[in-house]
């Protein structure tokens, strides 16, 4: 051991590489100097003796610290260090400070849930129960969503109240009767009569009769919005859960506490293929509904084998047109929903199909229920924008309102108005990728039309941007355009060959070329792809399909995309409507002259028209 | 009638959204703390928790009757707080020592527990002259009477909200499902372990 103590220089603080020693050293001026032997051993943490001789020289120790914990150090003397001897053994601060502690977490929401801002961790997927996409990052605050659901209650208290001014109609009412005395039922009511409220009033009957506790519905992507709205305007005290989203967050909404869940036919594909759990638990259901059933006529599709892992012990279908396809399908069909009706699935005769099926189908047309029918019926039909259309209007609303914004007290209504109408074309149609859910909507309703040979009038307020774009994704329905920059003659000839012409199943209608004085009884659906500021002229429009010389009722419905200025001027016009019911009566469409007020207008956009003072941002 | 005094409810509350917080406490995981922010239906809006703290020997002693209230106030509470990006109009609490955040926090912190269950609970006398306790009963739900305790008297606009939530939201029912999410998180990583 060296006896001379060197000079010192710089104190410096080392790592031991093995033992997790902190050294305090000092390093020394003289390079030449080497110590013979270690200047003493430590034991470390884990208990075993280590000797400090691989500590590379020049390097004189004066004092070492033991990191026996993270808390707990133990200082060593070194042999020699008479001056330290003189203090005694003292030790350092035993005690640290707890905390402040690093907190993780995120915010819930559906829409833009995104596993990817709160990635990093690893996750043990098998208490999930889902496969991971490959290479895909889960956040386990979204996979733990459905331990915060509150539990879905079956106290259900109070009377069966149904929505102001709706009732079911009797044939309605018959059906819902016929739907909840069958465990195995096919309601295939022709389109318009309701089939979507007759199973949900049905559904909730069950529920709270305690016979069901949990619901699957699955349905076309175009419609899973409305299905949400009607469950919410037709039986309130249920708690629906939409299946959607990216992936991961859609792992936790299965697991939500829930009385119904609802999910596209192409969600359960992604999701349940690659479940292989015989009698998988999520996937067992007390009632599952199949709208548009025909989705699963053909049995070596994925949307069959789908299907077929959904475990239901009450399974209802519905559909307007299941009847007109081949028996196979018919046959198919009832492979899910009662599966024990055919022994074989194909060569069997229509007659023997149809004589099996009969005492689990309804089926009525319109013409059998005409006197419980009012002439012209209106639905609302609320969609989710795509993910594109969303992305585009969020971006085109973000930068418009801070365009406003910065126009300070230079704004005016033209401008608000300006930018409500780009908005509403994006809610129409996204102008890159051409994404619309109300395209989407609308092909889906014209391929159930299909079957009957009945027709379908758009109306919309931009025929360029819009119903040109529209046109030929609607080929196979063989559209027709009427707009105000055809001449006469054209507009006579569209008109003839929309009457006469039985492939054409659809006429686009700019709604002030064709919103008056055409005769359209031709058709009797009516769809009004955006809403024009006055109810007034939009009723003016449908009138050219309910005119003398119809014989058939009219269907008529107007497309509002959700959390979009679209219906945030849909409920402005509603609460108004309602409003003027109650304190003048009832009144015509006529008498909303002022429809929104410039503050309303300013409002959509949480802004304040300061007259003569530009804008304000409110905190609306 | 009902049917009117839940629209009623509805257009007063609004968009409002109520917290929760607790502090779990675990042999084998140590100290978590948790704070859950719902709507008024109670359908989350915003959790976070705290990475598991353990305190050594040392410090449960050093710390002594005061360990709890630390590491729930100072140590996990406050940055909890601060990291929760929603603000809600009430925040619930489970254990009367958090009711100390009130010194911190924007909004109302109440103590809450069954008026009728839980023997061990601390009682009204126990809080001393500063605090205010009073019952609220769930009006429609029949949910058990409800103990809630708050520094100083209630403001009579907060009466009025937690007596509307609480008519058709189990405020206590709440922490079992931050409690169960806590323990899913322990299972799904090893950084709540």
């Amino acid at each position: 051991m060296s006896s001379r103590r060197p000079p010192l220089g710089d104190k410096k603080h080392l790592l031991h590489p093995q033992a997790n020693v902190e050294v305090e050293a000092y390093e020394a001026q003289l390079p030449a100097i080497t110590i013979e032997t270690p200047p003493f051993e430590i034991k470390g943490n884990d208990g075993i003796t280590r000797s400090l001789s691989n500590i590379a020289t020049p390097i004189i120790y004066e004092w070492t610290y033991v990191d026996v914990s993270s808390f707990e150090r133990q200082r060593i003397m070194v042999p020699g260090a008479a001056a330290a001897e003189e203090e005694g053994p003292l030790t350092d601060n035993l005690f640290e400070t707890l905390g402040p502690a690093e907190v993780r977490g995120c915010v819930f929401n559906e829409r833009y849930l995104s596993p990817k801002k709160e990635g990093g961790f690893k996750i043990n997927i098998r208490g999930v129960g889902f496969k991971p996409s490959q290479g895909e990052k889960l956040n386990p605050f979204v996979l733990a969503l459905p331990s915060l659901y509150p539990e879905a209650s079956f106290d259900f208290h109070g009377l069966l109240n149904f929505p102001r001014g709706k009732a079911l109609l009797p044939f309605q009412r018959e059906g819902v009767t016929f739907l909840i005395e069958r465990e195995k039922a096919l309601l295939a009511d022709e389109m318009g009569l309701g089939k979507s409220i007759q199973a949900i009033t049905a559904a909730r009957l069950l529920f709270r009769a305690g016979v069901i506790t949990r619901c699957l519905v699955v349905c076309p992507k175009s419609v899973l919005t409305d299905w949400a709205n009607k469950f919410a305007e037709w039986a309130p005290e249920l708690k629906t859960t939409k299946i959607q989203g990216a992936a991961a967050s859609r792992r936790g909404l299965w697991f939500r506490r829930s009385h119904v869940y609802l999910v596209t036919y192409d969600t359960l594909k992604e999701d349940v293929l690659d479940r292989e759990e015989d009698n998988d638990p999520l996937l067992s259901f007390d009632l599952v509904i199949l709208d548009e059933v025909q989705r699963i006529k053909n049995r070596s599709t994925q949307t069959f084998k789908a299907v077929q892992k959904v475990g239901g012990t009450i399974r209802w279908g519905l559909s307007g047109t299941p009847l007109e396809n081949r028996v196979e399908d018919l046959t198919n069909i009832f492979s899910y929903l009662k599966p024990d009706l055919f022994r074989s699935y194909e060569g069997d005769s229509p007659r023997y199909v149809k004589s099996k099926i009969e005492p689990f189908t309804l089926r009525r047309i319109k013409q059998a229920v005409l006197k419980d029918l009012p002439k012209k019926t209106h639905d609302k039909v609320l969609l989710e924008l795509g993910v594109r259309q969303r992305a585009a209007y969020n971006l085109a609303e973000k930068t418009g309102v801070i365009a406003l914004k910065e126009k300070g007290k230079t704004v005016t209504v033209t401008h608000v108005m300006a930018l409500i109408s780009k908005l509403k074309q994006i809610c129409n149609l996204e102008p890159v990728s051409g994404e619309s859910c109300k395209l989407e909507y609308i092909e889906d309703m014209l391929g159930t039309l299909y079957e009957t040979g009945e027709k379908m009038i758009v109306f919309s307020q931009y025929p360029e941007k819009t119903l040109k774009r529209i046109k030929p994704r609607l080929g196979r329905f063989h559209p027709l355009i009427y707009q105000g920059s055809l001449t006469s003659k054209q507009r006579e000839a569209v008109l003839k060959r929309f009457e006469e012409d039985a492939n054409i199943r659809v006429l686009l209608i700019s709604l002030k070329a064709g919103g008056l004085g055409l005769t359209l009884t031709m058709a009797n659906y009516v769809v009004h792809f955006d809403s024009w500021w006055n109810p007034a002229t939009m009723s003016q429009a449908e009138d050219r399909t309910h005119r003398i010389g119809q014989t058939k009722n009219v269907f008529i419905a107007s497309l509002i995309t959700q959390d979009t200025v679209e219906e945030r001027i849909q409920r402005i016009l509603e609460d108004k409507r309602a409003l003027f019911k109650e304190v003048v009566g009832e009144i015509s469409d006529e008498g909303l002259t002022r429809l929104l007020t410039e503050k309303e207008l300013f409002g959509l956009f949480g802004l304040q028209r300061v007259k003569n003072h530009g804008t304000r941002h409110t905190d609306t | 009638m009902r049917k009117k005094a839940s629209a009623l409810r509805r257009f007063f509350l609004g968009a409002k959204s109520i917290g929760f917080l607790t502090l779990h406490e675990s042999e084998k995981t140590g100290y978590i703390a948790s704070f859950l922010i719902t709507d008024v239906n109670g359908i989350p809006m915003e959790f976070r928790c705290t990475h598991p703290l353990k305190p050594d020997a040392v410090q449960r002693s050093l710390y002594g009757e005061r360990l709890l209230s630390y590491i729930g106030v100072e140590a996990c509470g406050k940055p909890l707080m601060k990291a929760m990006k929603n603000k809600p109009k009430l925040l619930f609490v489970d254990k009367p020592f958090l009711l100390k955040l009130d010194e911190q926090a924007p909004y109302p912190t109440i103590f809450v527990k069954d008026a009728e269950g839980d023997e061990e609970a601390p009682t009204a006398e126990s809080f001393g002259s500063d605090y205010h306790v009073e019952v609220i009963e769930s009006e429609y739900n029949g949910f058990e009477p409800l103990e809630i305790v708050t520094k100083g008297e209630l403001r009579p606009k907060t009466r009025e909200l937690i007596g509307q939530v609480y008519a058709e939201y189990n405020l206590l029912e709440a922490f079992d499902r931050m409690k169960n999410a806590v323990e899913s998180l322990g299972q799904l990583t090893s950084r709540f372990t």
